[in-house]
């Protein structure tokens, strides 16, 4: 018996792997429609399935199954057309608390991990197809007066984006295809009014076309017409060919949601499918000429809310508008045609997505989150138990993870006890080591009263339960995380087409339907829910089949924008992602021809293992030739995303500033500004203070990314303050913006300091401390992680004295102002809080936020930096970077217009006009016993502190009036101080030659530094390793900030050859990008 | 002048009398007035008592348990003036539960801080909520928390206390450390409220606006707002929408110069 079963087995795949080996020209085809079709971007991600090749296929059927159905006696009436879309895909203009507390559907999925938060995906050109729309209302009011109106657009008016007066928001969203909207929105209203629906699907279908052979970008540089816009064409296409009469055509917002009140989903959120599920029982679910009649509910594809209208309606059949006792809704897109009976011999059959009958379906269990699936009742104790619970939770997982590590050793991840339904957390662990996971996993898996949960270690509040992809909720069918979905049920392939319209013609027959009308489902909703579920599959049977395979090198890691993917792709020196693009485009083509041989009579269920043994047959078959031609359209493919990416991405801030960010060069900065200040500095109290601690000696492990702030011991038994720790792939700027902000501001302070000193050889002397910052270090963690250090310092217990504070001039802010510490008896800011090192001191006087410190400007009489900069984002946008090549070449060419003088002659000109006007001084050398001074203050400090300490209580009295003198007579000089610092501002001194050689160093160091660390809201940048950009920042930092925020003029240029000024650090990728 | 102002009986209208359009209207303006008054003098001290509140302080010696806050909060119309003073009787972690109560009523039934019913409450009305919010929020900014006797100080703008000052920590951080999240709903709901009042410029450009001053100051309160709001839930959302307000702000401020040269080229060829 057993002997039969394996020989049919083996008789069955052979003839498979046979039958697949003799359709040579349909791989080719199939190949190369889908990867001319690929898009990588985010919004690409869940579209890959649709391309050409399959689409035609599942339109002709679409054809077929109209003419089957009236071949077979079926009176097929007319149809009813729903065209949904995203009302979110463009927020709306008013921001609102209670969007953050359920009263907004917000369930794209977007997973954080250590680059950051993963992209939310949107549908674009659905909003955009109902902006069309959004005065028929008022069309169908005026032309179809007391008849039925034949288009309804549900809640157009409240959506605020349709708003006839937010012509500017609109402006925003749709970028430079609006005006071309207004146009296209008058003509299919023209349409509406003269109800000519063949000539409307034609202008649908020819502008969806111009969105996406366009490549049309909106506002925020999104593609709007993203790859799954072809079905929306093909399902129109259709519409328009058939000869049925259209009853009705509905759009509107999320009409087809899911209605369901949760912890997270209040019942506003859902109003407009509430509006329309009554509308819809109203107008359109009701008996046609006193005959047995069905609404067919068709798609294209899968995700459109067939199902989970579905769903409403049969809940609203039930309880009426009692939302709260609306049942689940069931996500389990069948194979086969379902049945409803409505009552009054109307019935609804709910057919599979027409793409499914040419697709594979994976079938299983996931972990969703129990505020969206459970009720608020059943979620408080749940998380109570895992809050009392957690370390002993994480014991029993760390046991269980052990194990499944000795399995997976022993037998590998295929062993049977790794894919056991009865034990779904083993499984769960095995994908874990599967996808490479193992060790950034931070979900911990548990058993409560029945149910398998996993919990978010770091937030345990944050908890999944198990349940099928049937009764799941749409955020879990968004659950993006792949080793969280377990394929038990194996894979489906859809039985023969013929088989399955017999099968619904039966079950018609059965309940004794006449007639017929078709319900097409032309929403347009992003395609992140059932399409997940196959991606999903897909990471994980990559990764069975190729041990090499890593999600997060392949085109679907998370990428937290497409900046980001460019980042990827442009460091993919090892093209790991053309790999997983070819290897993706084998396991495809294998899949389709499983599923072209497997088409019977019945459905084919196989589970994953063996359709991996399967799988890896037929890739075998597949010939060295077609191998080559896959290799090569994946190639060009990879380059022209890379081509395209660069042309709306490259000169972006978020590109430049963020994601070109290597936390490397930074750690090598650290080390020399360390090596700098505490061995070639002849200044006492930063040597003290720029000493080395060594590494963390304790562990970091536990902390999150971010704002730390905590005290940390070092290895050399010092205190220090571990300010920011993130990870060394970290893209997310709501991390990094605030670590570079405080890290560059410091090291600006810092690096000033030497300005004023002589260099000599290496060394720097009479380093005087003119702005107090105790010193920002930035090293690896123990655990890899990066980590932003600051010298611990006792808190200041007197005033501040006002000069000592500096925070306008370094733009710090008011909470930075009031922090202080003490260093051998002096204040220094501890906390360099920053407002924006993007403008003024830190933009060579590009102070386009009109808050900067310096006055001098007018004294200095140069082209305003600024007002370039608004005519370059005038021509370009304000989200694009301006070189600093680009910058300076402008500059010098505007003041060669103003004073007719060239660029080399510049020094020469200003110290004329300065001597002419008096405002020039010669630099005078700092006093030498700075120093001196220092240490005596310190010895004398040490003494004091000594001698307080035997001081009594009644002394104290004494000490306080002493310091409130003090303080009076420091506020006096104070006073002076300011007064004195407003005569000078209209001064400038003359650059004493023996600074001459710090001053080099210091404007290389602030170069080299905006070149590897910018403001995440820079405007002027030095662009990584582009040397055109850092010579013209040492440039302009020498004309523009030396003499403006420090008065410095120099006598004459201050590098010979500036084409050899090099960086403070070593840096091996010049000009990778010029 | 100004004690009469502050002793109209307009601004401390008892529940049981429901008020007048008029007098509503009244009351909007002197809130936005009186929010220009600075309330406290230095070394924490309330400057001048008012009548209403000696009485709210009366009834609490009277009523035991109830903070003065409490007491005022259930017979009274509240006014950020007074409510900024009853916090100075209260503990930080109690100012953050009557914060909580007051961006619970702000964001739910505006129309209860000036009326008795939800009739007649006109959009009007938003801007004296945006000015009692804002009369708290500059109170939180200026206010320190003692960490050795738990007591909230009020001082001024540019002063400082004058002993001990690193006892002191500003309030805002306070309640950052100890996880209190109602001064982020509150922070949130004026950002809202100036989001609308921006919008509303944004909205009738095309009709009857010819400047972007008002928008461009408004975006500057939103970013006074969005920055405190860093750390919350909120902060990541509302950056991106203020993201969208600097972008269609300048694109305000490209049609309205598009505009005056259009206007321009006219009168040229008139």
């Amino acid at each position: 018996m057993m002997n039969t079963k394996i020989k049919t087995k083996f008789i069955f795949y052979f003839c498979l792997i046979f039958a697949a080996s003799l359709c040579g020209d349909s791989r080719v085809e199939f190949a190369k429609s889908f990867l001319t079709y690929y898009e990588l971007n985010g919004a690409g991600r869940y579209a890959h399935e649709y391309h050409p090749f399959l689409l035609k296929k599942t339109a002709k059927s679409l054809d077929e199954l109209e003419d089957g159905l009236v071949d077979k006696g079926f009176d097929v009436s007319g149809r009813i057309v729903i065209a949904g879309y995203e009302e979110q895909a463009v927020p709306s203009f008013y921001t609102n608390i209670k969007d953050f507390k359920g009263y907004k559907i917000n369930d794209e999925a977007s997973i954080k991990n250590n680059t950051g938060w993963s992209m939310r995906l949107h549908n674009r050109f659905g909003l955009m197809t109902g902006f069309l729309f959004r005065h028929c209302n008022y069309i169908e009011d005026m032309v179809s007066k007391d008849k039925e109106a034949l288009f309804e657009h549900i809640n157009s008016r409240k959506v605020d984006i349709f708003d006839d007066d937010a012509i500017l928001y609109q402006q925003h969203a749709f970028g430079d295809v609006f005006t071309a909207m207004l146009k296209e929105q008058e003509q299919i209203e023209c349409l509406v009014a003269k109800k000519d629906t063949t000539v409307l699907f034609d202008r649908l279908i020819n502008f969806w076309k111009t969105l996406y052979d366009f490549e049309v970008k909106n506002g925020d540089r999104h593609v709007a017409g993203t790859q799954d816009i072809l079905f929306s064409i093909e399902h129109a296409r259709h519409v328009k060919r058939s000869p049925l009469p259209l009853f009705k055509y509905f759009v509107g917002p999320d009409i087809t949601y899911p209605i369901k009140i949760s912890k997270n989903q209040k019942k506003a959120a859902t109003f407009h499918a509430q509006t329309f599920t009554k509308r819809f029982l109203d107008v359109c679910l009701k008996q046609r000429d006193e005959k047995p009649t069905a609404y067919i509910f068709n798609s294209f594809v899968d995700g459109v809310g067939k199902s989970t209208m579905l769903g409403n309606i049969m809940n609203s059949l039930r309880s009426g508008q009692d939302y709260e006792s609306f049942k689940h809704v069931d996500n389990s897109s069948s194979q086969l045609a379902e049945i409803y009976d409505c009552g009054n011999d109307v019935y609804i059959a709910d057919l599979p997505a027409q793409i499914s009958h040419f697709t594979y379906k994976p079938d299983g269990l996931v972990y969703a989150n129990i505020e969206w699936q459970l009720k608020e009742s059943e979620v408080g104790p749940i998380e109570k138990f895992v809050i009392r619970n957690k370390e002993k939770l994480c014991r029993k997982h760390e046991e269980l993870f052990e194990s499944v590590r000795n399995i997976i050793k022993r037998k590998g991840v295929k062993s049977a006890e790794l894919n056991c339904k009865s034990d779904p957390e083993k499984s769960f662990i095995k994908n874990l080591f599967l996808l490479k996971k193992d060790k950034s996993n931070k979900w911990i898996t548990f058993k409560y009263k029945n149910n398998r949960y996993i919990f978010d270690y770091a937030l345990p509040s944050n908890i999944r339960v198990l349940v099928s992809l049937g009764e799941v909720d749409s955020m879990g069918l968004k659950n993006a995380l792949a080793e969280q979905m377990l394929f038990f049920d194996g894979i489906i392939f859809p039985w023969n087409y013929d088989a399955f319209i017999k099968d619904l013609v039966g079950k018609l027959r059965k309940n004794g339907v006449e007639k017929i009308v078709f319900v097409d489902f032309l929403s347009m909703y992003p395609r992140s829910s059932r399409e997940n579920i196959r991606i999903n599959y897909l990471i994980q049977q990559q990764a069975l089949l190729d041990d090499a395979f890593d999600v997060s090198t392949s085109p679907y890691a998370e990428f937290v924008s497409d900046s980001h993917l460019f980042y990827v792709l442009k460091n993919d020196r090892e093209l790991k992602i053309l790999d997983a693009l070819e290897q993706e485009t084998l396991v495809r083509l294998a899949l389709y021809e499983i599923m072209e041989q497997c088409q019977d009579e019945k459905l084919t269920i196989l589970s994953v293992d063996k359709l991996t043994y399967l799988i890896k047959d037929i890739m075998k078959s597949f010939s060295q030739d077609l191998r080559k031609k896959i290799s090569k359209s994946a190639l060009m493919k990879i380059k022209q995303e890379h081509k395209n990416l660069e042309r709306i991405h490259g000169c972006t801030k978020e590109f430049v500033n963020i994601q070109e960010f290597k936390p490397q060069d930074i750690v090598l900065f650290s080390a020399e500004l360390q090596k700098v200040f505490s061995e070639y500095v002849d200044n006492f109290r930063m040597r003290a203070l720029w000493r080395d601690s060594g590494n963390i000696a304790e562990s970091v492990s536990g902390l999150h990314d971010g704002w730390i702030n905590k005290p940390v011991r070092m290895q050399n038994g010092d205190r220090e303050t571990l300010l920011f720790i993130f990870n060394q792939e970290c893209k997310d700027e709501q991390i990094l913006g605030s670590v570079f902000r405080m890290v560059r501001a410091s090291w600006y302070a810092s690096l000033l300091n030497l300005m004023e000193s002589e260099r000599i050889g290496d060394y720097f002397q009479n380093v005087h401390e003119k702005y107090r910052v105790p010193p920002i270090k930035v090293t690896v963690g123990n655990d890899g992680r990066i980590c932003v250090l600051q010298k611990r310092l006792d808190p200041w217990y007197k005033d501040i004295p006002r000069k000592e504070t500096n925070c306008d001039f370094f733009h710090l802010t008011k909470k930075a102002a009031a922090q202080w510490g003490e260093f051998a008896g002096e204040p220094y800011c501890i906390l360099f809080e920053n407002k924006g090192t993007h403008n003024g001191l830190y933009s060579y006087g590009c102070d386009s936020m009109m808050s900067d410190y310096s006055l001098r400007y007018r004294y200095y009489n140069a082209p305003d930096i600024s007002y370039l900069l608004r005519e370059y984002q005038k021509k370009e946008d304000v989200d694009i970077v301006w070189p600093t090549s680009d910058a300076h070449e402008k500059w010098s060419k505007k003041l060669s217009q103003w004073y007719t003088i060239e660029e080399y002659s510049y020094w020469e000109k200003v110290t004329e006009r300065l001597k002419k006007r008096g405002s020039l001084e010669k630099q005078e050398e700092e006093k030498k016993t700075e120093k001196k001074d220092s240490e005596k203050v310190d010895k004398d400090e040490k003494e004091k502190d000594g001698k307080e300490k035997d001081e009594k209580s009644d002394e104290k009295k004494e000490e306080q009036k002493k310091d409130d003198e003090e303080k009076e007579i420091k506020e006096k000089q104070d006073s002076a101080d300011e007064k004195q610092d407003k005569d000078q501002k209209n001064k400038f001194k003359l650059c004493n030659p023996k600074y001459a050689e710090s001053m080099r160093f210091v404007i290389r160091a602030i170069a080299t530094l905006d070149m590897i660390m910018k403001d995440a809201k820079s405007d002027i940048v030095v662009r990584r390793g582009n040397r055109a950009d850092f010579i013209a920042a040492i440039k302009l930092f020498e004309k523009m900030t030396m003499p403006i925020y420090f008065g410095i003029v120099m006598p004459q240029d201050l590098f010979k050859d500036y084409y050899y000024a090099e960086t403070i650090i070593p840096f091996y990728e010049w000009d990778r990008l010029a | 002048m100004l004690s009469l102002l502050r002793n109209s009986k307009i601004i401390f209208v008892y529940k049981s009398v429901r008020p007048e359009f008029v007098e509503g209207f009244l009351r909007t303006v002197l809130f936005v007035f009186l929010c220009t008054i600075p309330l406290f003098t230095q070394n924490n001290l309330v400057a001048e008592t008012t009548e209403e509140f000696s009485e709210v302080e009366e009834t609490t010696e009277k009523t035991s348990g109830k903070t003065p806050f409490e007491s005022y909060w259930e017979k009274y119309y509240p006014s950020a003036g007074i409510l900024c003073r009853t916090f100075l009787a209260m503990s930080p972690e109690e100012i953050d539960g009557a914060i909580s109560k007051i961006a619970d009523t702000f964001s739910n039934k505006p129309w209860l801080y000036f009326q008795d019913s939800v009739k007649d409450f006109d959009s009007r009305y938003l801007e004296g909520i945006w000015s009692e919010i804002r009369t708290i929020l500059i109170f939180i900014e200026y206010s320190k928390v003692n960490v050795q006797d738990n007591h909230v100080y009020y001082f001024e703008y540019d002063q400082e206390p004058k002993k001990d000052q690193h006892l002191f920590i500003p309030l805002a951080d306070y309640w950052e450390e100890k996880g209190c999240v109602a001064y982020y709903d509150l922070c949130a709901l004026a950002f809202d409220l100036i989001v609308i009042r921006f919008n509303s410029i944004v909205l009738s450009f095309f009709k009857d606006r010819d400047d972007w001053y008002d928008a461009e100051s408004d975006l500057y309160l939103m970013e006074w707002l969005g920055e405190k709001l860093a750390g919350s839930k909120y902060a990541s959302g509302y950056q991106e929408h203020l993201k969208r307000f600097k972008k269609v702000c300048k694109l305000l401020e490209k049609s309205i110069k598009d505009k005056e040269g259009d206007q321009r080229r006219d009168e040229y060829q008139d």
